[in-house]
C-alpha cells in the first residue's frame, strides 16, 4: 500500500505530519490534543467514573474560570470529556460541572469587564452551568469577614458600614500597600470566595486550572510567604481544611503545552484573555513574591523543566494528617493555624502601642505577615 | 586640631536594608522620621550648600535629642549617603582612636568594606585579574592605595573606616546633597540604621537569642557545650553571644571551642589562628581536631592522591563526622553551630528544589541528633539574619576571619541563594518566613523510620560547609535523571495485582515471573533503613561501613608502597593508622 510521503510522520497515528514535539514525541495535531487530554482525563478519572448513590443527584464540581489560558483549556477539556461520556449509553453518571467566573473588573479596575462573554460561554459549553460574581460578594457569602477586616488592616483603615460592599472591600484592599501583601491577601480572598460559593451550591470539590509551572511557582511562593503548611492543599490533590476537595488536573502540563492545545481550537481563542506579559524591566524589588516565583520558574524551566515539576511533586508528599494544630483557624484565610514545636515566636504584637488589641483577629503566621504596616 | 578619639558612623542603606529593619524593629526606634525629615530640611535651609555646617547642625541636634543613652559622646554617629557613584548607599562605622592597632596617623583612614551581600570587584592598576570580594568578606582598602572598584546592583556593603574620618566624610556629604536624593529616604534609613546598630545589635540580638535558647530549652544547667568554631563571622558571633548570655543569665554552661583542621595549608591555618585568638579573648578552652589524626589523611594529602577534582566529596564527608568525633573525644554531648536564618532558609529552598524532604526537615530543626549518635547539635542563631550577625560582629569589633569560599557553590544551593537574595529585596522578612515554612513543612514530612529523618551521611557529595563547592552541574544531572524516569514511567504498564489473587488462588512458584519480579523490585521502597554502627569506627550508618570509612578504604588502597603492602583486615584498620603514620615518618626521615 503506497503510504503518504511524510517527512516526519506522527509517532502515534503515522498518518499525518507531526507538528508538535511533546516529551520527545513527535505528534500531529489530533494525536497531540488526545495526548494532552489524556493527561487530564487520568487526573479526573475518579470523578468521571463516579456513580451516584441511588436516588441522590449527581455530584457537582466547581471550576473557577479566570478566562486565562489554563482555566479555559481545562474547561474545554473537561467539557469534551463530559460530552463524550454522556453520548455513551450506560456510562457512569460522572458529575455536573458548574463554572464560576469572578468579574475581572471587580478585582482590578484596569481589567475589562466580561460583558457578554458569559452568554457565549454558556452556548459553547452547554453541559456546564455558569455563574458570575464580583469579588465583593465575599461579604455576603462570608459575612464574618466584615468583622475581620478592620482589625486586620489596623488603624489606618477606616471601615464605614454605610458604604456599599464594593466600596468597603476596595478600601480594605487599598489599605494594603506592599505588592506582595496585596497579592497575597487578594489570593486569600479569591480562594475564600470560591470555596464559599462552592459550598453554597453543594459542590463536593473544586478543580483548578493551575498548570505544572504555575504550581511550582505557587509552591515556592507559598514557602517564601511563610505558608509552608498550606502546601498540603494549595498544590496537592485531596481534602482541604475547608471541607471539600481540591484537584489540579493540569498538573502534568506546562503552560507552553496548554498554549499549543488552545491554538488547536479556534473557539478557545475568543474566550481566552491572554495574561499581560510580565515585563523584564521591572526591578525585582517592585515585583510581588508570586510574580518573582513565576519569573524564576519560567526562566528555570527552560533549562530544568523536570527539576521544576519535581518541586510540586515534593510538596505533594507532605502529609496534612501530621499537622500539629489545636484546631483554631485563621480569621482571614480560614485555614488551621499550625503550631509546630520549636517555632520562633515573633516579638509579641506591640500590644502597648495598640489599644484595641482585643479586636485583633486570630491570624496565621503568613496572614499576619501580610498585615499593613508589617512589611 | 588636637587628636581626638574619634568615632564616626556614616550611615546609609539601600532601601532593601531599610525595609528589612523597618519590618521588624518598630520597638527600637530611636529617631522619629518626621523629626529627622524636618531636621534635615531645617539644616539645609540654614546652611544651604555648606555641607560641613549641615552635618554639624544635624549631629548637634541629634546628640541633644537622642541623648547619651543611645548616642555615646565618645562615638558620634553621622549619617551619610555616599551612594551617588554606585547607585547604592553604605553604612560606615568607625570608632577607633588614631594610631591604634597599627593604623597610624600617617594614613588619613583605613577603609574596610564588609560585603553584606553581592560581590564587590576591585581592580588594582597593573594587575590583570580583578580582586573579588564575595558576601561576608572584607575588602581592606588601605589609605593611599588606589583601586578601582565596582559594586553591582545587588551589592550591599558595610563600610568601616578607621582613622581620620572628617576629610572623607565631607566628600561623601557633598555627594549626598548634590546628587539625586530624597531626604525622607535618607533620614528614614538613617534612623533605622542608627536604631538597629545601637539598640538591636547590642540589646535586641542578645535577648532574641536568649529567647530562642529558653523557649526551645536548648541547654541544661551545667552542660558542657562545644562551639563549632571555624573562625568565621557566624561562629565568632555565636561564641561571643553565648559567652555574654551565659554570664548575664547565669546558664551555668561550660563552653569551649571546637575546631576542625582539614589540613589545607594557606587556607585553614589562618582561620585557626583567629580561633586561637578568640579562645584567649573569650577565655574558653580550644580543641582542634585534625583530619590527619582522625582519618590519617589531611586534605592536602588527599588532594595529592586523587587530584583537585572531586576531593570536595572527601572533605564534606570527613567534616560531617569530624565535629561529632571531636566532641566525643572531649566527652561533650552537645555541639552548637553558627548556622543563621539565611543558612536555614537557603537549606529549605535548596532541598525543596532538590526534592529532599528528609533533609529539609533536618536542616530546619533547631536541634538535630540521631538516634544512635548521642551527640546533639543545635543552632542558637537560627533566627538571626546574616546581616544582623555582620552588624553585630562589627559593632563589637569581633576578630573574625573571612572563610568565604572562592569556588561556585553547589548548583542547588547557588540557585536557592540567588532566589533568597531576590526575595529579600521584595520582602526582607521572607528569610524568617521561609524558616517558618520550613518548620511547618518539617512536621508534615512523612517519616520512614520511627520519626527519624534520613541520616545525613547518605547525602550527595560535596563539601559540607555552607559554601559547598562542586562541579556545579547537579541541577543538570538531576534534570537528566528525572527525564529518564519520566520516559521509563511512560513506557511502564501498570500491573495491578488483584488482592484476591493471594487469597483465592495459590500462586505457583516461578509462574508469571514478570509480575513476581515486579513485586520483588518494589520491596526496597518500603523497606525501612536500618541504622547500625560502622564496623570500623562505630559511627552511625545504614551500611556496613560508614561513608568516611568507605572513602578511606579507597584512599588507603591506593596509598603508595607502604600501605599497599600491608594486607590488613578491616579489624586491624585502627592500628594500621598508627602504623602507617610511623611508616610515613620513616619515609620522611629517609
Amino acid at each position: 500500500m503506497p503510504g503518504k510521503e511524510l517527512s516526519g510522520p506522527c509517532m502515534d497515528c503515522r498518518d499525518n505530519e507531526a507538528i508538535f514535539l511533546i516529551r520527545s514525541r513527535h505528534l500531529c495535531r489530533d494525536c497531540y490534543t488526545r495526548f494532552v487530554g489524556y493527561k487530564v482525563l487520568r487526573r479526573t478519572e475518579q470523578y468521571r467514573l463516579r456513580r451516584s448513590v441511588t436516588g441522590a443527584a449527581r455530584g457537582k464540581l466547581l471550576l473557577p474560570l479566570s478566562c486565562g489560558l489554563a482555566s479555559s483549556v481545562l474547561l474545554h477539556m473537561i467539557h469534551t470529556q463530559m460530552k463524550e461520556q454522556r453520548s455513551r449509553p450506560h456510562a457512569p453518571e460522572g458529575f455536573d460541572l458548574h463554572v464560576l467566573i469572578i468579574d475581572p473588573s471587580s478585582i482590578s479596575s484596569s481589567n475589562t469587564p466580561l460583558g457578554e462573554a458569559l452568554e457565549s460561554l454558556q452556548q459553547r459549553f452547554p453541559l456546564a452551568s455558569f455563574t458570575q460574581l464580583s469579588l465583593h460578594t465575599i461579604f455576603e457569602l462570608v459575612p464574618d469577614l466584615r468583622d475581620v477586616t478592620p482589625g486586620y488592616a489596623g488603624e489606618d483603615f477606616q471601615d464605614d458600614s454605610k458604604l456599599s460592599s464594593k466600596e468597603r472591600l476596595d478600601a480594605f484592599r487599598a489599605s494594603i500597600l506592599s505588592n506582595t501583601s496585596a497579592a497575597d491577601v487578594d489570593s486569600v480572598l479569591l480562594t475564600r470566595l470560591i470555596v464559599a460559593f462552592a459550598k453554597s451550591i453543594n459542590c463536593f470539590g473544586i478543580i483548578w486550572g493551575d498548570s505544572d509551572d504555575r504550581l511550582a511557582a505557587k509552591t515556592l511562593a507559598s514557602v517564601a510567604k511563610g505558608r509552608g503548611s498550606s502546601l498540603t492543599w494549595q498544590v496537592s490533590d485531596g481534602m482541604t481544611p475547608f471541607g471539600l476537595e481540591f484537584r489540579f488536573p493540569l498538573r502534568d502540563l506546562f503552560t507552553a503545552e496548554l498554549q499549543n492545545y488552545a491554538d488547536s481550537f479556534s473557539e478557545l481563542a475568543d474566550i481566552i484573555i491572554p495574561d499581560a506579559p510580565l515585563s523584564d524591566s521591572i526591578l525585582t524589588k517592585n515585583l510581588s513574591i508570586d510574580q518573582l516565583m513565576l519569573r524564576y520558574v519560567s526562566s528555570q524551566s527552560a533549562k530544568y523543566p523536570g527539576v521544576m515539576s519535581n518541586v510540586t511533586r515534593t510538596a505533594n508528599k507532605l502529609q496534612a494528617s501530621r499537622m500539629s494544630t489545636d484546631g483554631s483557624r485563621c480569621a482571614l484565610c480560614d485555614t488551621f493555624i499550625c503550631n509546630s514545636k520549636g517555632i520562633y515566636i515573633q516579638t509579641p504584637q506591640p500590644a502597648t502601642t495598640e489599644p484595641k488589641d482585643s479586636s485583633l483577629p486570630e491570624l496565621c503566621y503568613a496572614c499576619d505577615r501580610s498585615r499593613p504596616g508589617l512589611s | 586640631m588636637r587628636f581626638l578619639s574619634f568615632a564616626i558612623a556614616l550611615l546609609a542603606l539601600l532601601t532593601g536594608v531599610y525595609k528589612y529593619f523597618d519590618s521588624r524593629l518598630e520597638q527600637f526606634y530611636i529617631f522619629d522620621p518626621a523629626h529627622l525629615h524636618d531636621l534635615s530640611q531645617r539644616a539645609i535651609a540654614a546652611h544651604g550648600e555648606d555641607t560641613r555646617s549641615i552635618v554639624e547642625f544635624i549631629v548637634a541636634e541629634l546628640s541633644e535629642k537622642v541623648g547619651t543613652t543611645n548616642l555615646n559622646f565618645d562615638q558620634e554617629w553621622v549619617f551619610n549617603n555616599a551612594g551617588g557613584a554606585m547607585g547604592a548607599m553604605y553604612i560606615i562605622h568607625a570608632s577607633t582612636a588614631i594610631g591604634t592597632e597599627g593604623h597610624t596617623g600617617r594614613h588619613t583612614a583605613d577603609d574596610y568594606f564588609n560585603i553584606l551581600s553581592g560581590t564587590q570587584v576591585a581592580y588594582v592598576p597593573g594587575e590583570f585579574e580583578p580582586e573579588v570580594y564575595p558576601a561576608g568578606s572584607v575588602h581592606h582598602l588601605r589609605r593611599g592605595e588606589v583601586k578601582q572598584y565596582k559594586m553591582p546592583e545587588s551589592c550591599f556593603a558595610l563600610e568601616y573606616a578607621r582613622g581620620w574620618i572628617p576629610p572623607m566624610l565631607f566628600f561623601g556629604y557633598a555627594d549626598t546633597f548634590s546628587s539625586t536624593l530624597d531626604f525622607p529616604t535618607l533620614w528614614a534609613t538613617s534612623r533605622i540604621t542608627g536604631r538597629e546598630m545601637i539598640a538591636n545589635a547590642l540589646k535586641g540580638k542578645h535577648s532574641e537569642v536568649h529567647e530562642t535558647i529558653i523557649s526551645n530549652s536548648l541547654f541544661t544547667r551545667g552542660e558542657r557545650i562545644a562551639i563549632g568554631a571555624s573562625g568565621g563571622k557566624d561562629s565568632t558571633v555565636l561564641a561571643s553571644v553565648l559567652k555574654t548570655l551565659n554570664e548575664r543569665h547565669d546558664y551555668g554552661l561550660d563552653l569551649c571551642l571546637l575546631s576542625i583542621d582539614e589540613g589545607i595549608k594557606g587556607y585553614r591555618d589562618d582561620s585557626l589562628e583567629t580561633v586561637k585568638r578568640n579562645a584567649v579573648q573569650y577565655d574558653m578552652s580550644l580543641v582542634i581536631v585534625g583530619y590527619g589524626e582522625l582519618y590519617g589523611w589531611t586534605m592536602d594529602q588527599v588532594v595529592e592522591q586523587i587530584g583537585k577534582k572531586g576531593n570536595c566529596t572527601y572533605c564534606g564527608v570527613f567534616r560531617r563526622q569530624a565535629l561529632d568525633r571531636g566532641a566525643e573525644r572531649l566527652g561533650i554531648k552537645h555541639v552548637v553551630t553558627g548556622h543563621n536564618a539565611d543558612d536555614v532558609a537557603e537549606t529549605v529552598m535548596m532541598n525543596l528544589l532538590r526534592g529532599d524532604l528528609p533533609r529539609l526537615s533536618r536542616g530546619t530543626n533547631i536541634v538535630t541528633g540521631s538516634s544512635s549518635s548521642d551527640i546533639k547539635r543545635s543552632k542558637p542563631l537560627k533566627y538571626a539574619y546574616e546581616k544582623e550577625i555582620v552588624l553585630y560582629a562589627h559593632h563589637k569589633q569581633l576578630d573574625y576571619f573571612s572563610t568565604e569560599c572562592i569556588y561556585s557553590p553547589e548548583a542547588f544551593r547557588g540557585s536557592a541563594r540567588t532566589l533568597i537574595k531576590d526575595l529579600e529585596k521584595i520582602r526582607p522578612s521572607s528569610i524568617l518566613d521561609i524558616v517558618r515554612s520550613g518548620e511547618e513543612m518539617a512536621t508534615l514530612v512523612p517519616m520512614a523510620d520511627g520519626g527519624q529523618p534520613a541520616p545525613e551521611e547518605t547525602s550527595v557529595g560535596g563539601c559540607g560547609s555552607q559554601n559547598g563547592r562542586t562541579r556545579g552541574s547537579e541541577m543538570a544531572e538531576m534534570e537528566k535523571t528525572l527525564a529518564q524516569n519520566e520516559v521509563s514511567a511512560s513506557l511502564e504498564t501498570e500491573i495491578k495485582l488483584p488482592s484476591q489473587q493471594t487469597t483465592a488462588a495459590v500462586p505457583l512458584p516461578k509462574a508469571n515471573t514478570k509480575k513476581q519480579k515486579k513485586m520483588v523490585q518494589q520491596k526496597p521502597f518500603t523497606k525501612k533503613q536500618v541504622l547500625g554502627k560502622c564496623e570500623r569506627c562505630g559511627y552511625i550508618t545504614s551500611q556496613r561501613w560508614c561513608h568516611a570509612c568507605t572513602l578511606l578504604e579507597g584512599l588507603n588502597k591506593n596509598r603508595p608502597k607502604t600501605a599497599i603492602e600491608m594486607d590488613i583486615s578491616p579489624e586491624e584498620e585502627e592500628s594500621s593508622t598508627t602504623l602507617r603514620k610511623q611508616m610515613e615518618q620513616v619515609q620522611l626521615a629517609g
